[in-house]
């Protein structure tokens, strides 16, 4: 399944990348992550709590920052194991400068298999959509905060 | 399949429902008729540590006219919703719609409520109470609140109801008299669930449509009202030119992933379901009262 899209969040690209790649900020932001521990440089142990309505699970896994290029572009991937299955992400995430803002891109692809997958793609990708949607709200919400 | 342990509770009012889901929302889950809830957590892919079954709470049962509105129970059957008198006469989309979904013993157990909350983007009943600007009753820990159906579906599976909420009833707008109504649907051949389906009302006097509205479910990330439809349709003749306008417009308020098919099998529902009013005025001499 393919992920792109872009976003914008209200801060400089510097600001940004560092909201984006800040494990505690993203534990604020990302729906249903609870907790990032951190493994080795730029990898982190993840508890995920997916609660989309019927679907409920606790999933288990790894977050990697690699090609790390502050704050320009890294790639984000991600490997989760649950109870309906699992889901890895591997994506790539551009930050270019667009007047007072940082216009966020990402590119990439996710598998998911097992059960999960039965729901279809379709049904995935649409709640993938308006999780990464939440996701980008509630980091632009921080970007606001931290100018404040 | 076995499911993950639960612990399984009755609740005898909508109170008591609450008060034991407030303990913990977010691994509690309200049961009601099973058809969608059982199979995800035989599947794993749902594990509430406790099921609240709201099946013998009375004040969520039954079918009431309140007003202009029909007043229908979260917890009433898809069977009930088909043979119901109120329901026939004054909003029969809803019965055309739920005359469609499943079989026998999927419309004997399964509830609008189930329905409504699941919010399964394949499901039928999202079109015809999209199309009936339906308004939810919803209660929760801070009391009780209402919202349009418009805004609720927020992403497949995904709506506006609070882990703490339940739905208590759907209200439906009466009809205005003489609307016509149809729900269309194409069925998966293997689940029975539509690939598309269509639930329209229209009113039409001497032939011109002055008023109507489109709920169509299943193709989209999300049902949705044809909103760009309707507005071409009003005031419009209902003959085979404004039809063939107006197949391709329901895709403008939809995402269809740019997916040639979708927008074709939209169209083609689209055009047969308005066609069908279009039969059925040619039969009763076009007067559009029938
Ligand atoms: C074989 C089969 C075929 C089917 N075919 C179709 C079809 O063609 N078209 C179609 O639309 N559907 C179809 N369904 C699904 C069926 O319509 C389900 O019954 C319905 O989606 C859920 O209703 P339920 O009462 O069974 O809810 P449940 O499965 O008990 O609950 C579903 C979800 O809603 C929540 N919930 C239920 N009631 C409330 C409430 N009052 N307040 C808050 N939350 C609530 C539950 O916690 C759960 O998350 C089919 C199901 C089966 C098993």
């Amino acid at each position: 399944m393919q992920l792109s899209g872009n976003k914008h969040i209200p801060a400089s690209i510097d600001k940004a990348y560092t909201l984006l790649t800040d494990p505690e900020v993203l534990t604020r932001t990302m729906p249903g992550l609870k907790r990032l521990t951190p493994i080795s440089e730029g990898a982190y142990a993840a508890d995920l709590e997916m609660g989309v309505a019927a679907i409920k699970g606790k999933y288990q896994g790894t977050m990697r920052i690699e090609d790390a290029s502050p704050p320009h572009s890294y790639r984000l991937v991600l490997d989760g194991q649950g109870p309906g299955g699992f889901v890895s992400v591997n994506m790539s995430v551009e930050f270019v400068s667009d007047g007072d803002e940082a216009s966020v891109s990402y590119q990439g692809e996710a598998q998911v298999g097992g059960t999960i997958a039965s729901m279809g793609q379709r049904m995935i990708s649409g709640v993938a959509n308006y999780l990464t949607n939440q996701f980008f709200q509630n980091v632009a919400k921080e970007a606001i905060q931290a100018k404040n | 399949m076995y499911t993950a342990p639960f612990e399984y509770r009755r609740a005898d009012t909508v109170e008591q429902a609450i008060g034991w889901l407030a303990n913990d929302p977010e691994n509690s889950k309200v049961l009601a008729g099973g058809h969608s809830l059982l199979p995800l957590m035989k599947l794993v892919l749902a594990q509430p540590q406790v099921l609240i079954d709201i099946g013998r709470i009375t004040a969520l049962k039954g079918i009431r006219i309140e007003g202009d509105d029909v007043q229908i129970g979260a917890f009433t059957t898809y069977r009930e919703i088909v043979e119901s008198p109120e329901v026939n006469e004054f909003c029969p989309l809803l019965a055309q719609a739920a005359q469609t979904v499943g079989d026998v013993q999927v419309r004997n157990r399964g509830t609008i409520g189930g329905s409504l909350c699941h919010a399964d983007p394949q499901a039928d009943m999202p079109a015809a109470v999209l199309a009936l600007d339906a308004e939810l009753l919803i209660e929760g820990p801070s009391g009780q609140r209402t919202q349009s159906i418009d805004g609720f579906f927020l992403a497949p599976f995904i709506t506006s109801l609070a882990p703490g909420e339940i739905l208590t009833a759907v209200k439906i707008p009466k009809l205005p008299a003489g609307a016509h109504t149809t729900y269309l649907k194409r069925p998966h051949p293997a689940s029975g669930y539509p690939l598309v389906g269509v639930g329209i009302w229209l009113t039409v006097h001497d032939q011109v449509i002055d008023n109507g509205h489109i709920g169509i479910t299943g193709i989209a990330d999300l049902p949705f009202r044809a909103r760009h439809l309707e507005d071409f349709l009003k005031g419009r003749l209902l003959d085979a030119a404004t039809i063939a306008q107006a197949g391709p417009l329901a895709a403008d308020d939809a995402n269809l992933d740019d997916d040639p098919y979708k927008k074709n099998l939209l169209q083609v529902y689209v055009t047969r379901a308005l066609s069908q009013f279009g039969e059925s005025f040619a039969a009763k001499g076009l007067n559009g009262k029938s």
